[in-house]
């Protein structure tokens, strides 16, 4: 028995290296398909997943809570004088986006497009992928589609890359697989965003798309509105460094980007199709609002 | 006779590192991720458990360990399936090569050998994933990455030292050193 495996041992041996570095070259790309062993996996995980979250959210929020109760009072304070602030800044931009709305009417520019937020829970982050992706407890019971934007009040996060019936997979801005479109907020510079060149996650790559672009340390970029996934004039991060690129004519930036990627919990998905519900009351003859 | 038990032997053996491949993809993922965003540094278990039942067990059943502990966690990943798998495997089976040469008979001893081991297979795990597309800087990846996550897991080889002395991770607990019966 033992003698019939030795003489089998070899080729099984080269059999396996050929078949691991075929699947590593097969699954190097992103792919929107998962194989029903990936998603089986995933959503056999995904409510132990929660649960652990939960359980670590809530003990957080109870340090927190213990934490900060001495400063309460102050905080209060501080928090309704912000609100009146921001109350006043609101009404502001109401009217800006009323005399907007106007303009862009008299000037027959499309509206842009409107999308409804999805809020989900980070469950949980790859071991040997940190920087590159997340898994959040929403997916395509949810709406969620491959392609969607992923945000948080501080700016872009990144994109859905595939999704499980409860899960779905976002691929992070700083992933060296995600490359964003952005414009610089001060001289609407064209711009190219990457994760490459950090594996800490905590810096991208700003790359001008055109020769004559300068690009300024302080400047902030946001999405550019150009691509079918990201909405524009969401903030992305700000530029910390300039240096000449590898032709000596251009500029290449290096960017903090205003999402911290290490401490995600949770996020909001941009729905920019309708929900199944919401497909379903439009098909059942649903007034879908 | 003795081959039908060594096969039922090993199927044990595989259902329980399934499970324990299961359970550290759970806890890797869902509470250490959340627990230790340390300056974007991960604290990795794997490596560790991996190190132990080397220790405890010896090179097959630690690179069996590996193997599927690197399989859950590249089909979870969903990205580059196969060089978790391998890279794991491969330091598994190095561990247990190791152990039996090497007589672990301190809690420093342990963290050299845990954050070498570490330290390889962040390695060989970045280099692949380098090789196949992402384009990382060596320095970057060496220095940056895979040496401050092997110094920090290093900080887990005393407590994990202390457990597999207690006799965890293996069979006769508390009975004759890794490698050594």
């Amino acid at each position: 028995m033992e003698g019939r495996w030795r003489k089998w041992r070899v080729p099984l041996i080269i059999l396996a290296v050929l078949v691991i570095f075929g699947s590593i070259y097969v699954t190097s790309r992103p792919r929107e398909r998962r194989t029903w062993v990936e998603s089986g996996l995933s959503e056999l995980l995904a409510p132990a997943q929660t649960a652990l979250s939960d359980a670590l959210y809530e003990g957080r929020a109870a340090v927190a809570y213990v934490a900060r109760m001495g400063g309460n009072a102050r905080e209060n304070a501080a928090l309704k004088q912000q609100i009146a602030s921001l109350q006043a800044e609101r009404d502001q931009l109401l009217e800006y986006k009323r005399e907007n709305e106007t303009l862009r009417r008299l000037l027959g520019l499309e509206q842009s497009r409107p999308y409804r937020l999805v809020t989900a829970e980070v469950i949980a982050r790859p071991a040997d992928s940190w920087f590159d992706f997340l898994v959040i407890n929403r997916g395509s019971s949810s709406g969620i589609k491959s392609g969607q934007p992923v945000l948080t009040e501080a700016g872009v996060v990144g994109r859905i890359l595939s999704t499980t019936a409860h899960t779905a997979r976002v691929l992070l801005l700083s992933s060296p697989r995600s490359a964003t479109g952005g414009l610089t907020r001060s001289g609407g510079e064209l711009v190219l965003v990457e994760g490459k060149d950090d594996p800490q996650g905590s810096l991208l790559t700003v790359e001008p798309l055109t020769r004559s672009a300068h690009l300024q340390v302080g400047d902030v970029v946001v999405t550019s509105g150009f691509s079918d996934i990201y909405p524009k004039g969401l903030p992305v991060a700000q530029i910390v460094s300039v240096a000449q690129g590898l032709d000596d004519s251009s500029e290449v930036a290096r960017a903090a980007p205003f999402v911290d990627f290490g401490r995600l919990e949770w996020v909001s998905v941009a729905l920019t199709s309708p929900t199944p519900d919401e497909a379903a009351a439009v098909a059942g003859g649903g007034d879908g609002s | 006779m003795n081959s039908i038990w060594d096969l039922r032997r090993t199927a044990l053996e595989l259902g329980g590192f399934a499970l324990i491949a299961l359970l550290l993809l759970l806890v890797q993922s869902a509470l250490i991720s959340g627990l230790f965003p340390w300056g974007g540094y991960r604290l990795g278990l794997s490596a560790l458990v991996v190190t132990a039942v080397a220790a405890r067990r010896g090179a097959g059943s630690a690179g069996r360990l590996g193997l599927l502990i690197g399989l859950t966690s590249d089909l979870f990943a969903g990205r580059y399936i196969g060089l978790g798998a391998g890279s794991y495997a491969l330091l598994g089976f190095t561990a247990g090569t190791v152990a039996r040469r090497v007589y672990f008979d301190s809690s420093v001893g342990w963290m050299i050998v845990s954050a070498c081991i570490g330290l390889a297979q962040r390695l060989i795990y970045l280099l692949g994933v380098a090789a196949y597309s992402a384009p990382y800087h060596l320095g970057d990846v060496i220095f940056r990455q895979a040496v401050p996550e092997a110094v920090l897991n290093a900080l887990l080889a005393a407590p994990a030292y202390w457990l597999v002395r207690r006799g965890w991770f293996g069979r006769g607990l508390g009975g004759a050193r890794v490698g050594l019966e």
